[in-house]
């Protein structure tokens, strides 16, 4: 299973067997979480989204998780943005080794009509664990959310 | 016997209520006085006073603390309005420089007190997060290129304090480029003093200046931000002279919005991977019968909870169900300060480096009033 399939698998190490658990993990269900706690009105208004995220990956699957995290974000704040404004990119890397470094990370500021804002960083490269964070600030809470180490790392990358 | 005298400009509800306890149990230092200019407001005057009495000292006219020998240190905590004239007054006397932040209201006076300093060759230093456990850790993990090369640094500084949900319904708001003013009681210009932090961290962690600048302000959370026209929130998206992307966000999101304090986190992607480096990372947490942190009482002279001075009077119940390893005390930036002034040397974050930060946040304001990036 891809980043592109939506949806990869979340390691944790399991502390009695000493094997691991495959815990399902994707942005649909992340997403959802999410909405129901806005739905039931637990943070108040959504306001400002900081979501980091780096995988292993090239510039394809940057590029295909790009558009997952901005369709998350247009479905916490209810409608697309007015206006975007991009920085870095993987066009913006030096790239000494073809397909070895897919380049800089996009930095993508996004305002909605109403006055949220959200600021996405996205990024893929051929070393390192997957990783990030997410937030999401409400009128009146905040949700947390620590984006661990993927199964489709591979094995040297898990928690040991 | 401690070697150097230090006199506190400022008073109550500013930073100097902490910055001047720290001063006065290090020994190496000896607390002469609090001082400041003359024909205040009867407002800031009293709180000034107020603070003297509490720490045990006169309070003085400015002039004349400057004019003593026994004095070698100023730590500067002026409305944010009066830095530039104050700092320079201090720096021309030949006093070292403790400078609050952010330096000052305008890139014009942080000129000036860079200016000042340079000229008069004391030794002055911003208090910043810089010297905290986890920004040392943050710069280590770049140093020993354990991410690789560096590609993105993310900052973040989002305090969680004030009551939050109370901005009116369908408040957009609308930015205007800075009209000088940053002193109100009730709250602050949140891009301006909590993006300060995550600024001069990034500039501290990369050692480049920022060229491009775009922002976005809010007023999500608080009615007393609304009312007064000015931000609780900011996020900017930057680039670095070498290339290098960054972001920041800064603002006030609500007492009971974080476990802690607020969010104070940087997270580092380069060619190896993604890290992230917090206040309160690593940390346990505890669950059990204990009644949950409630927000505190609003206090109506400072809603936002913004100084001690205040908040002893509402006092909340302890934040204990997030307990990091280790916590950084604001005093460790004030011992590496007097570090310097015992050595001689340079500190991490002087005057002239602070001068950029300015510059960033007010091309911050500028962009997120015209919607279009800014060149610096």
């Amino acid at each position: 299973m891809t980043i592109a399939d939506r949806g990869f698998h979340y390691v944790w190490p399991n502390s009695l067997g000493g094997t691991e658990d495959l815990q399902r993990w994707d942005w649909e269900l992340l997403g959802s979480v999410v909405q129901g706690v806005i739905d039931r009105g637990g943070i108040g208004r959504p306001a400002a989204l900081r979501l980091a995220v780096h995988i292993r990956g090239g510039e394809a699957e940057a590029r295909l998780l790009q558009l997952e995290v901005e369709g998350m974000a247009a479905a916490w704040f209810d409608g697309k943005p007015e206006s975007t404004y991009v920085a870095g990119g993987p066009g913006d890397g030096s790239d000494p080794i073809p397909g070895e470094n897919p380049g800089m990370p996009t930095v993508t500021a996004l305002k909605w009509p109403s006055g949220e804002s959200a600021v996405l960083s996205v990024s893929a490269g051929a070393k390192g664990p997957t990783g990030g964070n997410v937030m999401l600030m409400g009128s009146h809470g905040t949700v947390y959310h620590d984006i661990g180490p993927s199964a489709i790392d591979g094995p040297e990358s898990r928690s040991e | 016997m401690a070697t150097y005298g230090v006199v506190a400009v400022g008073g109550n509800r500013t930073h100097l209520e902490s910055y001047a306890r720290a001063f006065a149990i290090d020994p190496r230092c000896e607390l002469i006085a609090v001082a400041d200019e003359p024909g205040l407001s009867e407002y800031r005057e009293g709180l000034n006073r107020l603070l003297a009495s509490e720490l045990g000292v006169p309070y003085l006219p400015l002039e004349q603390a400057l004019a003593r020998d026994d004095v070698h240190i100023v730590c500067m905590c002026a409305d944010v309005e009066r830095r530039g004239r104050v700092a320079s007054s201090c720096a021309a006397a030949g006093k070292h420089l403790y400078l609050d932040k952010p330096l000052a209201g305008s890139v014009e006076d942080a000129e000036t007190i860079a200016g000042a300093v340079e000229a008069a060759g004391v030794v002055n230093q911003m208090f910043t997060h810089v010297t905290t456990g986890w920004a040392g850790a943050a710069k280590q993990a770049i140093e020993s290129g354990e991410i690789g090369e560096l590609r993105a640094v993310h900052c973040d500084m989002l305090m969680a304090k004030g009551r939050p949900g109370t901005v009116p319904p369908g408040t957009v708001r609308q930015e205007r480029p800075s009209d000088g003013r940053f002193t109100f009681v009730e709250a602050k210009r949140e891009l301006f003093d909590m993006g300060v932090y995550p600024i001069s961290l990034l500039t501290w962690l990369t050692g480049q200046r920022v060229k491009t600048v775009y922002g976005v302000t809010g007023n999500y959370f608080f009615k007393e931000h609304e009312s007064l026209g000015i931000e609780d929130f900011g996020l900017l998206v930057l680039t670095m002279e070498d290339g290098l992307v960054a972001s920041i966000t800064a603002g006030r999101i609500g007492a009971t919005s974080h476990p802690r304090g607020g969010q104070q986190r940087v997270t580092l992607i380069g060619s190896s991977g993604i890290a992230t480096f917090s206040e309160g990372e690593p940390h346990i947490e505890v669950f059990n019968g204990d009644p949950p942190f409630v927000a505190p009482t609003v206090h109506p002279f400072d809603p936002m909870s913004m100084w001690a001075s205040t908040s002893r009077d509402v006092q909340p119940g302890p934040k204990d169900r997030w307990l990091p390893f280790d916590v950084t005390e604001q005093r460790a930036d004030i011992e590496a300060f007097v570090d310097c002034v015992e050595t001689g040397s340079v500190p991490e974050v002087t005057a002239r480096d602070a001068v950029h930060h300015i510059e960033v946040i007010m091309a911050g304001y500028k962009s997120a009033a015209s919607g279009e990036a800014v060149e610096l």
